[in-house]
C-alpha cells in the first residue's frame, strides 16, 4: 500500500518534471525556478531510494530537502510577488534571517545533521506559508498565475510540517504503527504533485487559447 | 524500542514546536483574512466612487442639455415668432393713423395676415420639434417613419427603416426616449458622420425590443471617443439606462457607426 502510493507520487513528480522541462526555455524566471525545485525533489527522492537500497540512513537528506525547498521556493515567490514594495522586502529579509539562524544552529550542534531538525522544519515551512498567503492576497484581484501550485504548496506544507515535526517520535514507535504517518505523507505528496500537474495543464491550455486569439 | 524510551525533553520539544507552528499558522490565517477583507472593501469603495462619479457626469450632462434646449427654444421663439409679431404690432399701429387710403389699408392688412400666418406656422413647427404630435397620437412606429421621412427629404441622406415589431401606445412615455435616441443618432450621423445612408431595424426577441442602427459615415476612433463623450452621447446613454436597456457602440475611422441597443 505505502509503496504503491509513494511510487505513484514519485511517478507524478517525474511526469511534472518532464512536462515543466519541455517549456523551460520559453517561460518566465519563476517557472524556471519552480522547475529546478521539481528537479531537486526528484534528485533527493532518487538519492533516498539509493541509500535505502544500501541500507544506510538517509535522514540527513531531509536537511537538503527542507533547505533546498526553502531556498528555491523563496526565489520562486520573490519572482511572482510584486517586484517593488513591502512583500518583496519581506521575502529577502526572511530568506536572510532563516538561513542565518540555521547556519548558526548547525555550526553550534553537529549532531543535528543525523535527525530531524525541528527548528529548521518549522521556520522554513512557516515562512513559505506566509509567502504563499502573500501570493493568495495578490491573486484576489489579479490574473490567477500559479494558482494551483500555490494551493498545493500551502496545503502540503501545512500537512507535512506536522508529520515531520513528530518524525523523531516515529522512530521510537513499534514497527506496526510507524509506517502510518508515512502513508499519510505519501498520500499528501501525491495530491501535491497532482495539483502541480493540473496547474501545468491549465497554464499550457491557457497559452494555447492565447496564441489562437 | 518503546515510546517511553524517548527522552522526555525531546517529547516536550516536539510538543512546543507543534504548538508554536499551529499558533503561527493560525496567525498567518487571521492576518490573511484581515488584509483580504480590507482589500476587498477598498476595491468596493473605489467601485462605488466610480459609480458616483459617473452619475455626477450624467447629471451634469442632463442639466447642460436642458440649458442648451432652453437656449434653442428661446432662439426659435425670438427669431421666428417675436420678430414677426413685432412687425404685426407695428403694422396694427399704422392702421390707427388717420387719413389712410383704402389701398394702404389693404396693403397693411395683407402684411398682417401674411405675417400672422407665418408666425402661426412657425409656432406649429417649434411645437412639432419639441414633441412630434404623430408620436403621441399614432405611436413610435409612425413617429420614426415621420422622422425618417424628414431626414430623407433633406436629400443629403437616405434612411431605410424596417420595423418587425409593434409598439403599445400605453408605453409611449418609454417610446419617447427611443425616439429621442434615434433622433440624436441620426443628427450625429448627418452632422458629424456626413453619412449618406442610414439603416435602422427594430426587432423583438424574448420579449425585449432591439434596435440595430448603422450608417456609412466617416466614423470615429473608438479609443479616443471613450474618453471624450459628447453631450448627445451621454444623453443617449442615460436614456438607455433609464429604459433598463443596454447600448453597444462600434465604430472605426471610415467604417461608419454601428449601434445596438435594447429596451
Amino acid at each position: 500500500m505505502i509503496t504503491i502510493l509513494a511510487y505513484t507520487g514519485y511517478f507524478v513528480l517525474l511526469l511534472n518534471l518532464i512536462l515543466f522541462s519541455t517549456q523551460f526555455f520559453k517561460e518566465t524566471k519563476a517557472y524556471k525556478i519552480f522547475t529546478i525545485y521539481l528537479a531537486l525533489s526528484c534528485i533527493i527522492q532518487v538519492w533516498a531510494e539509493i541509500l535505502i537500497l544500501q541500507k544506510s540512513s538517509n535522514l540527513f537528506l531531509s536537511h537538503f530537502y527542507f533547505i533546498g525547498q526553502f531556498i528555491l521556493l523563496s526565489g520562486f515567490y520573490k519572482q511572482i510577488l510584486k517586484q517593488d514594495g513591502m512583500q518583496n522586502k519581506i521575502v529577502t529579509a526572511c530568506f536572510v534571517v532563516v538561513l542565518l539562524i540555521l547556519g548558526v544552529q548547525f555550526a553550534s550542534d553537529n549532531t543535528l545533521f543525523f535527525r530531524f531538525n525541528l527548528l529548521e522544519i518549522v521556520i522554513t515551512s512557516i515562512v513559505l506559508v506566509v509567502l504563499a498567503s502573500f501570493h493568495f492576497y495578490n491573486l484576489l484581484n489579479e490574473k490567477k498565475e500559479f494558482y494551483y501550485v500555490n494551493i498545493g504548496i500551502l496545503v502540503y506544507l501545512l500537512g507535512s510540517t506536522i508529520l515531520f515535526l513528530v518524525g523523531n517520535l516515529m522512530t521510537s514507535l513499534s514497527a506496526e504503527f510507524n509506517k502510518i504517518p508515512w502513508v499519510l505523507n505519501s498520500f499528501m505528496y501525491l495530491l501535491y504533485q497532482i495539483i502541480i500537474l493540473i496547474d501545468w495543464k491549465r497554464r499550457f491550455s491557457y497559452n494555447e487559447i492565447k496564441s489562437e486569439l | 524500542m518503546k515510546p517511553n524510551t524517548l527522552a522526555e525533553n525531546e517529547i516536550i520539544e516536539i510538543i512546543i514546536y507543534s504548538c508554536v507552528t499551529f499558533i503561527l499558522m493560525g496567525i498567518v490565517l487571521v492576518l490573511f483574512f484581515y488584509f483580504s477583507r480590507k482589500k476587498i472593501i477598498q476595491k468596493e469603495l473605489e467601485k462605488k466612487d466610480l459609480e458616483i462619479q459617473y452619475q455626477k457626469e450624467l447629471l451634469t450632462a442632463v442639466i447642460l442639455t436642458q440649458e442648451e434646449e432652453r437656449k434653442r427654444i428661446a432662439q426659435d421663439l425670438h427669431d421666428d415668432i417675436s420678430s414677426k409679431l413685432n412687425i404685426v404690432s407695428l403694422n396694427s399701429h399704422l392702421l390707427n393713423t388717420p387719413k389712410l387710403s383704402e389701398l394702404q389699408v389693404k396693403e397693411i392688412t395683407t402684411t398682417i395676415i401674411d405675417l400672422t400666418g407665418k408666425a402661426l406656422d412657425n409656432s406649429r413647427k417649434i411645437a412639432h420639434n419639441l414633441l412630434p404630435p404623430v408620436l403621441e397620437k399614432f405611436g413610435l412606429q409612425a413617429g420614426i417613419e415621420e422622422l425618417c421621412e424628414e431626414f430623407s427629404s433633406s436629400k443629403a441622406v437616405k434612411v431605410n427603416f424596417t420595423c418587425n415589431t409593434s409598439f403599445d401606445l400605453a408605453e409611449n412615455d418609454r417610446h419617447l426616449h427611443v425616439f429621442r435616441i434615434l433622433q440624436e443618432l441620426m443628427n450625429n450621423s448627418l452632422r458629424h458622420g456626413k453619412a449618406t445612408e442610414i439603416n435602422l431595424v427594430l426587432d423583438e426577441k424574448n420579449g425585449k425590443k432591439h434596435g440595430f442602427y448603422t450608417d456609412n459615415g466617416v466614423g470615429f476612433d473608438q479609443k479616443i471617443f471613450e474618453n471624450q463623450k459628447g453631450l448627445g452621447m451621454k444623453n443617449i446613454e442615460s436614456r438607455v439606462t433609464f429604459l433598463n436597456g443596454n447600448l453597444k457602440l462600434q465604430s472605426g475611422i471610415n467604417e461608419g457607426v454601428k449601434v445596438n441597443f435594447n429596451f
